[in-house]
């Protein structure tokens, strides 16, 4: 396998306020299929292009929110060893989470940012997983944006270098950019990635623990974000910013909310990353242009609007 | 000649239309919700730059208002954001807040 250890990130769970709307905007606009309920305030969803069970967790609460993004190991010895590892030389409490239909167990880590971070290798295929044999592109044709995949997601929180380097040197993930600060005594933002994506996961250090910046689903070209900001226009989603690119990653995307205030983001493009490229690194004066490469500079909501 | 069928403001259609009108002291001045408008919604008609535009979802807090004379109905909004007691002293959030009379209101901004 060329890709060992942490393979990716592969399921996240976040809180919406009620199931009608966030079922038209997930399923109807963004476009994954609806896996099944869990409960009476969980409902499971997956890209049509993902293998494994299901990929996004609704759970209607009182508030939006991240409740846990988890990432899938190649082996039960790769979890055993991060657990290991992060009671040995992080010290971090660990839950066991036995409640995801299709998954083993889900080792959730309550990281220095006030996120809970999980790590599993058990998990079944889906009922309905993209064609093997003599493969069409899709079995059936995809709804909405098209949404591929769950992509990634942008943490904020404090303690965020600790974060990251439970994720490098417990986790195996790679930097592959970083936002500097002003004082290169450590980074504003780190992006780091599990395989060849551009990222996976990136930590942003912010006052506020456990907080979601934005989750972010993957199209495939620049002309399905495209026809993904048409949609939007048409149903009156609100676009926070973008089309536009990024220059950190490269790419193509635009920022946008679900109907309980999540920022969500369609991700296309983007550069292929091997764990030998050398870092790329960003000036704090130049974060604007990291994040919104054609304007320059940031928008008023990036630090002040999350869940 | 031919006839064009235009559409002008006598038009049952157009006058129907529920228009009321909102105030809030940091907009320099009166501005209108049409039917079945949020505040927010109204106001990013009148002051698109107005700080109040976050989310617009009920989530993010950014457009915490408290209103001060008017009635109202409410979405679902963040309880992170908004709590019982804020409800009971009228403070929303604009993006969930739909008018049902002339409206005056104050910007508070998320919660500390």
């Amino acid at each position: 396998m060329a890709i060992t250890g942490i393979l990716r990130v592969g399921l996240i769970q976040f809180r919406v306020l009620d199931f009608e709307q966030s079922l038209v905007h997930y399923r109807d606009r963004i476009g994954l299929n609806e896996v099944g309920k869990i409960d009476e305030d969980r409902i499971m969803l997956k890209g049509y292009d993902e293998f494994d069970h299901h990929s996004v967790v609704l759970r209607r609460a009182d508030r939006p929110g991240l409740d846990f993004i988890a990432f899938k190991a190649d082996s039960r010895e790769k979890v055993q060893d991060v657990l290991r590892r992060t009671r040995e030389e992080f010290g971090y409490t660990i839950e066991e989470l036995n409640d995801q239909p299709g998954y083993g167990t889900i080792y959730l880590v309550n990281v220095s940012t006030g996120h809970k971070v999980g790590v599993y290798s058990d998990v079944a295929l889906a009922e309905k997983t993209p064609m093997i044999h003599n493969p069409h592109i899709w079995d059936e044709q995809p709804r909405g944006f098209g949404a591929t995949h769950f992509d990634h997601a942008l943490l904020y929180g404090p303690n965020a270098a600790e974060t990251v380097r439970w994720f490098t040197d417990v986790m195996g993930l790679a930097i592959t950019e970083e936002l500097q600060n002003a004082e290169r005594t450590g980074n504003i933002c780190t992006w780091l990635s599990a395989s060849t994506r551009g990222h996976d996961v990136a930590v942003l250090e912010f006052p506020e623990p456990g907080k979601l910046h934005h989750v972010s689903f993957h199209l495939q070209t620049w002309d399905d974000v495209g026809r993904a900001a048409d949609i939007m226009a048409r149903y009156g989603i609100t676009i926070d910013a973008g089309p536009m690119r990024h220059g950190i990653t490269r790419g193509q995307t635009i920022y946008f909310f679900d109907p309980s205030g999540n920022r969500n983001e369609t991700f296309a493009g983007g550069y292929e990353f091997f764990p030998d490229n050398p870092r790329r690194y960003w000036d704090a004066e130049r974060a604007g242009e990291g994040v919104f490469y054609y304007n320059k500079a940031l928008n008023s909501t990036f630090l002040s609007v999350y869940s | 000649m031919r006839q064009y069928r235009t559409i002008n403001s006598k038009d049952p259609q157009i006058s129907a239309r529920n228009v009321l009108n909102l105030v809030c002291e940091d907009v320099p001045s009166p501005f209108t919700a049409i039917d079945h408008e949020s505040v927010l919604h109204a106001l990013r008609r009148v002051a698109p730059q107005h700080p109040m535009f976050g989310c617009a979802n009920g989530g993010c807090g950014i457009c915490r208002i408290q209103v001060q004379s008017g009635e109202f109905t409410c979405g679902l909004m963040s309880a992170e954001q908004v709590s019982i007691v804020d409800r009971q002293q009228g403070i929303v959030l604009a993006c969930r807040t739909f008018p049902t009379t002339d409206l005056v209101f104050k910007y508070l901004g998320k919660p500390n």
